[in-house]
């Protein structure tokens, strides 16, 4: 039997060292954490189901939400803790995340390692944001207590809906109902004045204004309002488990589309997070997240879900507002919304 | 000596949870002062809410439905913290003390919630009404200053009772006796000795419910419908709505001066009237 010298016990301690060493590195591999900000309830639910538990067991990376009630709060809780925060990848609508950028506050995404980027329409994959679905906007009304089918958005103005629609809080959905009256009105981003006469002709109509989609469905489903004048046709899909009295309508000339989008925050896990962009991007979790929320597909290559296309039929005509150039106004449009319509 | 240390121990809590305090206002009056770059300070924003009306609409507002909610409820208060401790019998005292308690203790988004239920459209009241023949349409009692007085006033009411209650406990009987016996009516008892005696509970109850109103969030969230402004909803539309934080910090730091300046009034009101009374 042969002595165990110090060398012999140098090299097996070394031996030991790089076991250890290497187990733990794998472990590392496997417990690597994304940290998410992003909204909860159905969107968290239908991101864990379609994005974060698939691309787990695809990658061994696993994530977790952060729950953010609006992007807005969370541009403020960003500015607020500049460096501070440890998150990763966000949600966010465009014009938070325009902000963002102009305060240094995110991460170039590395476009080019994005394999399912090229099934993106133009624009919608860039180093400061990637688009994840598009958010179609209309009208929902409660077809026992309405007088009239809605078909067209200045049927909101009939005296027949007096004090029976719920509208938008100013700056609720980024500014996109004013910006959706002054082009209706022949005005446009820069321009809104003529949004504010058509909106002072529906006030009569308003009888409250909400400032989230929960509230909106709350009052609609309580029988509190009858009309919700602007919405993400998302909410039709939780009202109509409420009874099929609720109808969505894409009304005439055309309808709001917002690109909610993912953007890589200051600090993150650049390798990890572009992995998990571009799992969510890719056909299948397109294809699952838009049936599962309600919204459609960024990917040009995945189907829209039957239940939608009934919604929001083939031949709606879709309108991109310049979010960006909202985002530069709303605080100016959600101060005079506050003082000449609520 | 390690007696000696105890006192100082006991109070260490207390002192981190006041200076946790204190960073928090500073670090919201340090964003009131922010000029934007990040470099200097400027009293801009005060300016503009100063300046600029449809912003100081939101601080009248807000004076003016706290000023009627504490009104309304000491008015309302009174009368039933009376009848309490001087005319209900034991059994009566603790069912009503119970109540209060739950009143006080029990949620208070929970409770708003109840009075959505109430005032809403296909609520209790307006089927009630609809019931009895009283309206052909349901009449809108919420998402107006109505809905919003009324869920001040319930939310502030107990607070106003249990001030009260506290003072009229310890009212001397005899003074009231005293003066009837020397001739004078119900109403001068009530008016010159019981009311006079009751100054500090009424004091301190409308200075609790005066600044629980002005710095009230939830009831005109839920029972405003956007159509009621109140500034504690102000601060928030601009301070997370908007991403405006040094706004928002400056109309938390106006708050903050307004609470405090009806602190120093009532307490040097309070103070005057000990004063006066004792002479």
């Amino acid at each position: 039997m042969g002595t165990f010298n110090r060398r012999d016990f140098m090299k097996l301690a070394a031996a030991c060292g790089a076991v250890g060493l290497a187990d733990t590195s794998s472990l590392m591999a496997q417990e690597k954490l994304l940290k998410i900000i992003a909204w909860g309830g159905s969107y968290g639910e239908a991101m864990r189901a379609n994005w974060m538990d698939p691309f787990a067991a695809q990658s061994g990376i696993t994530s977790e939400i952060q729950l953010q009630s609006s992007s807005m709060e969370t541009l403020a809780a960003l500015r607020a803790n500049k460096g501070r925060m440890d998150d990763d990848l966000w949600l966010s609508a465009i014009s938070p995340a325009t902000l963002a950028m102009r305060d240094g506050l995110l991460e170039p995404i590395p476009v080019d390692k994005l394999a399912n980027a090229a099934h993106l329409p133009e624009n919608m994959a860039n180093e400061n944001f990637v688009g994840v679905w598009n958010l179609p906007y209309g009208i929902i009304y409660n077809s026992e207590t309405t007088p009239f089918e809605i078909r067209e958005w200045t049927d909101l103005k009939d005296e027949r809906l007096k004090g029976k629609i719920g509208a938008p809080y100013g700056a609720n959905y980024n500014g996109l109902f004013i910006a959706l009256l002054a082009a209706l009105a022949g005005g446009d981003e820069k321009n809104v004045d003529p949004g504010f006469d058509l909106a002072r002709e529906m006030k009569p109509n308003f009888s409250v204004f909400t400032t989230s989609d929960a509230e909106q469905v709350r009052l609609m489903s309580s029988g509190e309002i009858d009309v919700i004048a602007f919405t993400p046709v998302s909410n039709y899909f939780s009202l109509r488990k409420a009874g099929p009295q609720f109808r969505f309508v894409s009304p005439k000339p055309f309808i709001p589309v917002s690109i909610n989008n993912i953007v890589m925050l200051k600090g993150a896990d650049v390798e990890a997070a572009t992995r998990f962009i571009d799992f969510a991007i890719g056909k299948v979790a397109q294809e699952g997240i838009a049936k599962q929320l309600g919204c459609l597909p960024i990917n040009t290559q995945a189907a829209v879900s039957p239940e939608l296309r009934e919604a929001v039929p083939a031949d709606t005509q879709f309108r991109y507002m310049d979010e960006p150039t909202i985002s530069t106004q709303l605080a100016a449009w959600n101060d005079r919304w506050q003082q000449e319509i609520q | 000596m390690r007696q000696r240390l105890v006192p100082y121990l006991l109070v260490v809590p207390s002192f981190i949870l006041i200076v946790t305090l204190l960073m928090g206002l500073s670090s919201v009056l340090g964003w009131s002062l922010d000029d934007g770059t990040g470099s200097g300070a400027t009293f801009a924003q005060y300016e503009s809410l100063v300046t600029n009306a449809s912003y100081r609409r939101f601080f009248t507002s807000s004076l003016w439905l706290a000023g009627v909610a504490t009104a309304v409820a000491l008015v309302l208060g009174f009368p039933a913290a009376y009848y309490m401790e001087t005319k209900a019998s034991p059994r009566q005292r603790k069912l009503i003390f119970a109540a209060l308690l739950a009143m006080f203790l029990s949620d208070y988004v929970l409770k708003m919630f109840g009075l959505v239920l109430i005032l809403g459209r296909t609520g209790l009241v307006n089927k009630l009404l609809l019931w009895l023949g009283v309206t052909d349409e349901p009449f809108r009692l919420m998402f107006n200053e109505f809905g919003v007085l009324v869920g001040l006033i319930s939310g502030i009411l107990p607070y106003m009772i249990l001030s009260l209650n506290g003072v009229i406990a310890r009212l001397d009987k005899r003074l009231q006796e005293a003066a009837a016996l020397l001739g004078a009516a119900p109403w001068q008892v009530f008016l010159l000795i019981t009311v006079p005696l009751c100054v500090p509970g009424i004091l301190a109850g409308t200075m609790l419910s005066f600044l629980l109103s002005l710095n009230s969030f939830v009831t005109p969230m839920l029972l405003g419908g956007g159509r009621v402004d109140m500034i504690a909803v102000f601060i928030f539309d601009q301070s997370i709505n908007l991403g405006n934080l040094p706004l928002g910090s400056a109309a938390a730091g106006i708050l903050f001066l307004i609470s405090a300046a009806a602190i120093l009034a009532l307490t040097v009101a309070g103070d005057r009237f000990h004063r006066r009374f004792q002479r």
